[in-house]
């Protein structure tokens, strides 16, 4: 998968997770900037990721990403790794 | 080293007790956890002891259900990462993730603290509600998840072992910090800086001039919890990591 599926998919999880439009999201938005992105939603995106990508982050790095470039990075790794 | 394990939950206990509830608080002490029920409908649970290999987890993660159906509250579980470490696998298939990581971090400072010198700093111990109100709002303006409100912070503003601190640079309020005392320790929360005034040692003197207020009554033992962003500060003015802590919440939808 390419890093610009990726982008796209990840754009439209955090879009129907954080109900906001998917043009509002790109590679440099993070969680602190976004009053709808709160801790819970993280979650739920983090799982719903997973879910759609097939693979499981390591539990302990899930907290430090900070933007949609990091989940976008993790899930790169984690796919190149199958 | 224990007590300053036992120290820094006591102490974040006390907090979250004024902070989320109030009055309204209840503390359960189970075989494996300590419950914390706030009036809000929110809780956590701590497991007891940092070395703790959670020897059933099964029967712990229970327990929290139980608390949950209960109460009807959502839970937090807080997890060193010793223990998260350990249960990496039974976490995963209870389907519970970590939102924060905090660093719990101490100073035990004897030598007399000393506040630097920022020019047009002044900090200040809040005295009226005026000072209060602008505390609340700078605090507002700098915390995305800022929960608290006036009438929360005016009644623990009377309570003799919280202060809160405000810092202006010429009149414009740009940092806030708050200490409370228990059991003869300090423990440091909520200190915000504004975006616009970071990386100038506001963030410094913020945090030492409630520490050095305590060492005038006696006290040289200091606590905090730290986000990755805030750590270097805190080493730099004599603290040293203690530990590392995860907040869980279980993640419900499939």
């Amino acid at each position: 998968m390419n890093t610009k599926m990726v982008y796209s998919k990840l754009q439209q999880i955090i879009s129907d997770i954080l109900e906001i439009d998917t043009g509002k999201i790109n590679a440099e938005t993070r969680n602190e900037d976004m009053a709808e992105w709160d801790s819970l939603k993280h979650v739920q995106i983090i799982d719903a990721v997973e879910r759609e990508f097939n693979i499981k982050f390591d539990l302990l790095e899930i907290v430090d990403f900070e933007s949609v470039a990091d989940i976008a990075e993790a899930i790169e790794n984690s796919t190149n790794e199958i | 080293m224990e007590d300053i394990s036992k120290q820094i939950i006591a102490n974040l206990t006390e907090y979250y007790k004024n902070f989320k509830g109030s009055s309204e608080v209840d503390f359960i002490k189970t075989e494996n956890l300590y419950f914390t029920k706030f009036s809000d409908k929110s809780g956590f649970s701590i497991a007891l002891n940092k070395n703790d290999n959670i020897t059933n987890f099964i029967k712990t993660v229970n327990e929290i259900e139980q608390f949950k159906i209960k109460f009807n509250h959502s839970v937090y579980w807080i997890l060193s990462e010793g223990q998260t470490k350990k249960n990496i696998e039974n976490l995963r298939s209870k389907r519970f993730m970590p939102v924060k990581k905090w660093t719990n971090m101490h100073a035990e400072l004897k030598e007399q603290i000393k506040i630097p010198k920022i020019k047009n700093l002044n900090i200040k111990k809040i005295s009226s509600n005026a000072d209060l109100k602008i505390w609340l709002k700078t605090h507002q303006e700098t915390e995305k998840y800022s929960n608290f409100n006036l009438k929360t912070i005016s009644a623990l503003s009377n309570k003799k072992y919280i202060s809160f601190y405000l810092g202006k640079i010429k009149d414009i309020p740009v940092a806030t910090s708050l200490s409370l005392e228990h059991n003869s320790y300090v423990g440091l929360y909520l200190i915000t800086v504004k975006k616009e005034f970071r990386k100038l040692g506001i963030g410094s003197a913020i945090t030492l001039h409630p520490m050095a207020d305590a060492q005038k009554t006696g006290i040289n033992n200091f606590v905090l919890h730290s986000s990755k962003a805030g750590e270097k500060l805190y080493l730099k003015i004599g603290f040293k990591n203690y530990d590392k802590m995860y907040i869980f919440t279980q993640n419900s939808d499939s």
